[in-house]
């Protein structure tokens, strides 16, 4: 005789092979691959495996093109600042000058290096000391630290913006309490390197 | 008593988690790979729960694309994506049993089943081949919580902690339905009475 129980289990047996021998229709795959691949549209291959160095290469420019930006625009026009070299025009200085040799010497002159820290492709400027409808200058001021220095036979005049509240130590008086300010200073500056007088222009 | 898989799932469930993010960025192979691997089990359990190939084909459809839209929603760590798979077409199966409402989802306990008993004769029992046909009719007409755990463990051979998880109810209830199914098809092994002195062929 044979037990319900084990007939069941051979029943079932052979129907767990009936039931594992259904296939799943192939149509449907074809349908989920095209649904795949519209729903995500980076699925072409040259996009997918160059999206992050694309992004990289993007990321990249815009860096370079904020540097550019924030480092060559056109700054606005400024007081003068720059230290300007010039050398008192006499004819002999001249002369002397077109004559010399180039600079061999190992320990070049004071002159000759002001001459190369400043903008060495200009010519070297005659003063102008006429008056201009749209500058005007002071009186030299000798400078109480030129008290006992050699008279200079080729000064040199040399530009620079100073504070108002240095200049009393040139020998110039400021009012107390002016708020301090820049303002065009020229020195007068001997062979030696060392200030003999000082004006200001405005 | 029964053969459960267990296979190597960790190197299975990587490989899937794998697929499951080239389908997230596009690939139509990943998804027909993760098809092949576990379309036909989807099928399977929908067309003999829904009884219906072309519903079953359509839901299996939609449970794959949810791969694609629901994206947040499979978690690696909780479960293997065949699992998440399962739930998804079970969640189809039972919406689509609510609109139609003829399916029998109850299983009532009172509902009356005479299991077969020690000391039957034989000549109660049927033949093999038409007890396979009242079994595959039996599973057919059995209450949906009973089919589903019987096509799972039984048919799928599941083990029963993934059918617990699937069908979100506890293990001892998985094993307690699946019992009160083979008691109702065992029921039906002894239906006809065969005449006295007629022997059963084997």
């Amino acid at each position: 005789m044979i037990r319900p129980e084990n007939e069941l289990d051979s029943i079932l047996h052979q129907l767990r092979d009936e039931h594992r021998s259904i296939e799943a229709p192939a149509s449907v795959e074809g349908n989920l691959v095209r649904q795949t691949q519209q729903v995500h549209p980076y699925n072409t291959g040259w996009l997918r495996r160059h999206a992050w160095g694309l992004s990289f290469a993007l990321l990249s420019l815009a860096v370079v093109a904020g540097w550019l930006v924030v480092h060559t625009r056109v700054r606005p026009a400024q007081p003068v600042e720059e230290v300007q070299t010039t050398t008192l025009a006499t004819p002999q200085a001249n002369v002397r000058q077109t004559a010399r040799p180039p600079q061999t010497s190992r320990r070049p002159s004071a002159q000759a290096s002001r001459r190369r820290t400043a903008l060495p492709a200009r010519r070297p400027r005659q003063p102008d000391f006429s008056v201009n409808q749209n500058t005007f200058t002071t009186r030299f001021v000798r400078l109480p630290t030129s008290e006992g220095l050699p008279e200079s036979v080729q000064p040199s005049f040399v530009r620079m913006r100073i504070l108002t509240s240095s200049l009393p130590q040139y020998g110039i008086d400021v009012p107390p309490f002016a708020p301090p300010q820049f303002v065009l200073a020229e020195f007068v500056v001997g062979e030696d390197g060392l200030p003999r007088a000082i004006r200001l222009i405005r | 008593m029964f053969k459960r898989l267990t296979g190597s799932p960790d190197a299975n469930h990587e490989s899937d988690v794998d697929l499951h993010r080239a389908c997230l960025y596009g690939s139509g192979e990943a998804m027909a790979e993760l098809y092949r691997r576990y379309g036909p089990l989807i099928y399977r359990f929908t067309v003999r729960m829904s009884q219906n190939p072309n519903i079953a084909e359509e839901i299996t459809q939609e449970t794959f694309l949810a791969l694609l839209e629901h994206t947040d929603r499979f978690d690696p760590g909780r479960g293997s994506l065949s699992t998440w798979l399962c739930s998804i077409a079970r969640h189809h199966l039972l919406k689509h049993f609510e609109r139609n409402k003829h399916y029998r989802i109850e299983d009532h306990e009172e509902d009356f089943f005479d299991p077969p008993a020690e000391d039957d004769p034989p000549d109660r029992y049927l033949v093999r081949k038409e007890a396979a046909a009242a079994v595959r009719q039996g599973i057919d007409t059995l209450p949906l919580p009973l089919k589903e755990v019987l096509l799972l463990c039984e048919f799928e051979e599941l083990p029963y902690q993934e059918v617990s998880l699937i069908l979100a109810i506890p293990v001892g209830t998985v094993r307690s339905r699946l019992h009160r199914a083979k008691l109702r098809l065992q029921s039906l092994l002894r239906p006809v009475v065969i005449p006295a002195g007629k022997e059963i062929p084997r």
